[in-house]
């Protein structure tokens, strides 16, 4: 049975306080980014892919902490230390990631550019040679990590069946085979990676669920400023049935692999201080008993759920404000 | 008062299409008539008005005295002698004639008011067994429209085959019906298609003229003109012709027209209807009353009599009178379908829906093929979902996820301008005001005129109803729905303290005077257009506004030149020489006598002032906008004329220096050469151009302003601060140009420059008030400044929107109702945030405050 996706929030979260409270510094998982700038078909493209592109370097490089030597860029005009968007060339960086990459790492890959083409024969444009979905997938197979795969191009929708797997985010700009034109997801995901006001749950993090949501709604609002009608609907595949779904639909079970998925690393701490230790305790039991709370919410009257909810809080904000008074974060 | 229709000019230069010259009827070769075909051949004379011809041919022919007696009865008919056709037709009908008399017979009663003998002679016609021959399909068409049985009658006239002589006839009856129904485009169809086959056939160019004056006025007109050219005694042309000059206002016009009519077919019902018209529009009861008495003595069931007298209050605004007629027209003849949709029609236009969908409901029972009909009822069911806010003289009424967004902004605007309005007129409005928003700009239509369509309106006023898009219904940065609301409210005092009698230019003139009163960008977008026709001589003056009026093509700017009238007039005699002037006009003055009630000036005197105070103010400009080298080249716009946006070539860029050299003073010349200089990357020569044109038309709007270009400039010369500043100068004229102010805010949010992105923000909320963004981003500044009002405001229209941050929105909110002592609220915001993000800081802060030492 699968977890609904607010429960994984909150279990998410909370898993950051058991980590914050207790346990002994863990080995940081690694992080990789493969970033590729298609063939752009005219300088007005290039000019935009490539600032998207920069953009999207500096928010992993300066933003999130990803080791530079992580970064891999693969541009139509690279410069120094960059490679060519060539279908070799890609292979060869993940034919390096394959070996290298672990379980407990993450890879993100992201593309930005033009897609043609729909199902199976769909691709992503490289300079020379394409690379349709099928070899992107192959491309995937030998990676053991956690894989997050943002084909922000245009005909990007194939990509969400054909890539999808245990462990993989899926995203894709567009969502039905119809959406052809140039698109701004590639914009809106690294400004969402970069605004305080997607990070939804408030927790100083930007999961990529949030980054998705938020994304298609400046996707959304974009063409709504514009008058004009949305050619591109972003997408998210993350529980390996191969069907995303948008940001705004109700329905639809993915997005849990994403919520608890991080392109920054986790700040750890150590506290010394036995009264803070203590408190952090006592948030940790706070916060389970929220959780508890929140279970049983369709079975209690909403008075007295409101009522219970309240004073958790209530204890809850106190403690926490003792937490921060102490120097213990959250 | 429909709210500028600068859209529609632009459609209506489009649209225009003019009709084909006809070929005269009498060009056509034709076999004469033989006795078989006497009766076709005197129908067809008689639709090419030619009674004449109908009259000799009957004379001459050697038809049986059956035969001659039906065609003498068509002309008696045709001529207004009913008397003479009954006896003929009657004796016809009793000697066994089943077809052409018994139809003929069966009309005529029904127009005499006999309405049983009418249905039974008709009914006993439909009844009949016979073959469907064209002709009898023709008969049972015209039988089943008469008894309303709409359904019968399109089935006939579809089933009608080739119609020697009679085509034009049927095409142009079944064009009757359908306009009948507002179906105006299957309408016109059938009135080309009757032309077609009779290019004389008068009726159906008065058809063609009659259902096409609703979009294009001029083709409508040239209709008119062939019909009156091909038949110039044609009763019934003389009867449109009045109706014209009725609606143009021109009374000794509809007077002489009704006249001619009366000498070709003296004593009809429609004649002493429109005379009837024509007396109300004088302000003459008892000659209405005269009027309607007399068409009733001719039917008694005439409900049409009091239809066209209401439709003439409804012209004039009284809606409550037009409102009147129609009941008394559904008294007369509670069957007739029109007159109770005519009743719903004008009680919406009072305000009273509840009683309107009453009328229409009925009307609908009667005749379900009404379009306006139909759409209003569809419409009222739509309204129903609307969310209703009555605050003081207003009720608005919104669509539901827009009530929100728009109300905390328009409830304001309404009470400020109602007080503004209130102190100037020195009166108190009959309300409630009804003002209704519609997100679906053909939902306006509808409501306004029964029909989709109206492309160049934004809103409407009828006096206590105020109609109007939403910003929802026009792409955003369309227009400033505000300075509509402005405007239409503007409408409500005009109207009424005239007693609905103000002319059309002048209430314009005020609600455009009075946006521009409000805000100095409203009501002067179309300056530079104005300055240009006042450089060619173009203007329309005191005395050629109303005539403006009537021309879609001079609309918009005889707007414009009505509000720069009317700040004329207010600078003669201040607010009070309005007052008196609408006071005037509200005792029955025309004019001449208002002018000298209100200025003690004779009209030829205001022209002449208003000249003066119109080279004053605009002498200069008028000036600058001047074609500088007799080009005829117009403002200029960005791309660039003539350089096509490529740059320009030395010749041309040698040319316009030379220009722009001995024509300093031309806003078009320097514009032109700036924008030459900046297309070749000569940005500082650019510059000074442009600052040129931009001080000698500061006012410019869009593409005709240069301060957009001087803004790229700035940026590309790495001076932000005088980009965000001429964004902000050109924004505050172009009001409503989202894009920039969008552009501005962005610039102003890299420099930190917290005045510029405050003006930006304000500009974006006001004409897309569905950014959320741009309301974070007031709530905020709002809330740092303890301004918590408008916070409240501001933040609560976030949260209606959707926000892109949950628990940022309600920690928000907590935190206003926190500085506005509302501890209670703030902590249920607070709860609210927790809710979405249970580890949120700030709002965990926020609870803590809102319940004090309560824990």
């Amino acid at each position: 049975m699968r977890v609904r996706r607010h429960a994984w929030v909150w279990a998410g979260v909370a898993g950051a306080w058991l980590l914050l409270a207790a346990s002994p510094a863990a080995a940081q998982p690694a992080r990789y980014a493969v970033l590729v700038q298609g063939a752009s078909g005219e300088p007005a493209f290039a000019t935009q892919h490539r600032a998207w592109l920069d953009q999207m370097v500096t928010t992993l490089r300066d933003k999130f902490g990803m080791a530079p030597a992580n970064v891999i860029i693969h541009a139509e005009q690279p410069r120094d230390g960059e490679h060519r968007a060539t279908a070799d060339l890609v292979r060869a960086t993940f034919d390096r990631l394959g070996q290298t990459l672990q379980p407990t790492d993450v890879l993100f890959v992201m593309l930005i550019g033009h897609g043609t083409g729909d199902s199976a024969s769909a691709k992503f444009n490289l300079v020379g040679p394409d690379l349709t979905v099928q070899e992107w997938e192959a491309l995937l197979k030998p990676v053991l990590s956690r894989v997050v795969f943002v084909n922000a191009a245009s005909a990007s929708f194939p990509f969400a069946a054909g890539l999808t797997g245990d462990r993989r985010i899926v995203i894709t700009a567009t969502s039905a085979p119809a959406q052809r034109f140039s698109t701004i997801f590639a914009e809106a995901f690294v400004q969402a990676l970069n605004a305080s006001a997607a990070d939804l749950d408030k927790n100083n993090r930007i999961s990529i669920w949030e980054a998705f949501t938020y994304a298609s709604r400046l996707v959304k609002q974009s063409y709504e400023q514009k008058g004009l009608l949305a050619t591109e609907r972003a997408l998210i595949e993350d529980n390996g049935d191969g069907v995303g779904r948008e940001a705004t639909t109700a329905t639809g079970e993915d997005g849990t692999l994403a919520t608890m998925t991080y392109l920054d690393a986790v700040v750890e701490a150590r506290p010394t201080d036995s009264a803070l230790q203590m408190l952090l305790q006592r948030q940790e039991v706070l916060t389970t008993d929220i959780d508890e709370l929140k279970r049983k919410k369709a079975s209690m009257p909403s008075a007295e759920y409101e009522a219970a909810w309240e004073k958790l809080m209530i204890d809850l904000a106190t403690v926490s404000a003792e937490v921060r008074k102490r120097g213990g974060g959250l | 008062m429909i709210t500028r229709a600068i859209l529609l000019t632009a459609l209506v230069g489009v649209c225009v299409v003019l009709v084909p010259p006809a070929t005269p009827w009498a060009q056509v070769a034709e076999a004469p008539p033989t006795p078989d075909t006497l009766v076709r051949h005197v129908r067809q004379a008689l639709g090419r008005g030619a009674v004449d011809r109908a009259r000799t041919i009957t004379a001459q022919t050697t038809a049986p005295p059956e035969v001659t007696s039906m065609a003498l009865a068509l002309v008696e008919i045709f001529e207004g002698r009913p008397t003479g056709a009954r006896a003929r037709l009657t004796a016809l009908v009793d000697a066994g004639d089943t077809s052409d008399a018994l139809l003929e017979l069966g009309l005529l009663d029904l127009r005499e008011g006999k309405r049983e003998d009418g249905r039974r002679r008709l009914d006993q016609l439909l009844q009949q067994t016979y073959d469907m021959t064209p002709e009898n399909s023709f008969r049972m068409a015209r039988a089943a429209y008469a008894l309303g049985d709409v359904r019968l009658a399109n089935t006939a006239f579809q089933r009608t085959g080739p119609l020697p002589l009679q085509k034009a006839d049927m095409e142009t009856t079944w064009g009757d019906m359908l306009f009948e129904k507002h179906q105006y485009g299957e309408a016109v169809r059938s009135y080309r298609a009757a032309l077609d086959a009779d290019p004389g056939w008068i009726r159906a160019h008065l058809g063609l003229s009659r259902a096409l004056a609703g979009e294009d006025l001029v083709t409508s007109g040239a209709a008119l003109e062939t019909a009156g050219s091909l038949a110039p005694s044609h009763p019934d042309v003389w009867l449109l012709t009045a109706e014209r000059r009725l609606v143009a206002d021109d009374k000794p016009g509809t007077r002489a027209a009704l006249d001619t009519v009366a000498a070709a077919r003296p004593n009809t019902p429609d004649e002493w209807a429109w005379r009837a018209a024509l007396a109300h529009a004088e302000g003459d009861e008892a000659a209405v009353e005269a009027g309607l008495r007399r068409a009733f003595d001719l039917n008694p069931l005439f409900a049409d009599g009091y239809r066209v007298v209401g439709a003439q209050a409804a012209r004039a605004y009284r809606f409550d009178e037009a409102a009147a007629y129609a009941r008394r027209a559904v008294d007369l003849n509670d069957e007739d379908a029109g007159a109770h949709a005519d009743l719903g029609l004008y009680l919406m236009r009072t305000g009273d829906e509840a009683t309107a969908r009453v009328a229409l409901e009925r009307a609908f029972r009667l005749d379900p093929f009404d379009t306006v009909t139909f759409n209003l009822l569809k419409l009222l069911d739509t309204i129903a979902t609307f969310d209703t806010v009555e605050s003081g003289p207003f009720v608005f009424k919104f669509p539901k996820d827009e009530a929100a967004v728009l109300a905390p902004y328009a409830l304001p605007l309404a009470h400020l301008a109602y007080k503004t309005f209130s102190a100037r007129y020195g009166f108190t409005p009959d309300g409630p005001i009804l003002v209704e928003v519609f997100s679906v700009h053909d939902d306006f239509a509808v409501r306004t005129l029964g029909l989709p369509g109206l492309v160049g309106a934004l809103g409407a006023c009828f006096g206590r109803v105020i109609t109007m898009d939403s910003p929802k219904a026009r792409p955003p940065g369309t227009f400033s729905w505000q300075a509509t609301l402005w405007h239409e409210i503007a409408h409500v005092f005009s109207l009424q303290v005239s007693d609905y009698r103000v002319p059309r230019w002048l209430t314009e003139g005020i609600s455009v005077f009075e946006e521009h009163q409000y805000n100095k960008a409203w009501g002067r977008e179309l300056a530079l257009e104005f300055a240009r026709a006042l450089s060619m001589n173009r203007t329309f003056g005191v005395m050629g506004l109303p005539d403006a009026f009537q021309r879609p093509r001079d609309l918009s700017l005889a707007y414009f030149e009505a509000s720069l009238l009317t700040e004329h007039l207010v600078s003669i005699n201040g607010d009070a020489g309005l007052r008196a002037l609408l006071s005037a006009y509200a005792g029955g003055a025309k004019d001449a006598d208002a002018f000298a009630k209100a200025f003690g000036r004779s009209v030829d005197e205001v022209e002449a002032s208003f000249k003066a105070f119109v080279d004053r103010e605009y002498g200069a400009l008028a000036r600058a906008m001047a074609d500088p080298a007799g080009t005829g080249e117009r403002g200029g716009g960005r791309g660039g004329r003539g350089t096509g946006g490529r740059g320009a070539t030395p010749q041309t860029l040698d040319a316009l220096k030379a220009l722009a050299a001995t024509a300093p003073g031309s806003f078009v010349a320097q514009w032109s050469l700036g924008q030459a200089h900046y297309q070749n990357g000569e940005l500082a020569e650019a510059r000074t151009a442009l600052e040129r044109a931009a001080a000698l038309a500061p006012m410019a709007h869009g593409d005709t302003s240069p301060r957009p270009l001087l803004a790229d400039i700035a940026l590309k010369e790495s001076d932000p601060a005088r980009a965000r500043r001429e964004l902000r100068e050109f924004l505050t004229w172009d009001h409503d140009n989202v894009e920039a102010a969008r552009r501005l805010v962005a610039l102003a949010r890299e420099a930190a420059d917290e005045d510029a992105e405050a003006f930006g923000l304000r500009v974006v909320a006001d004409i897309d008030p569905y950014d959320v963004n741009a309301h974070v981003g007031l709530g905020r500044r709002a809330l740092a400044r303890k301004d918590y009002e408008t916070a409240l405001v501001e933040l609560s229209v976030v949260l209606a929107l959707g926000p892109p941050n949950l628990a940022e929105a309600h920690a928000d909110l907590a935190e206003v109702f926190l500085g506005l002592g509302r501890k209670d609220d703030a902590r249920k915001a607070a709860l609210k945030a927790l809710e979405q993000a249970p580890t949120y800081a700030r709002a965990q802060d926020l609870l803590l405050a809102a319940i004090g030492g309560r824990s």
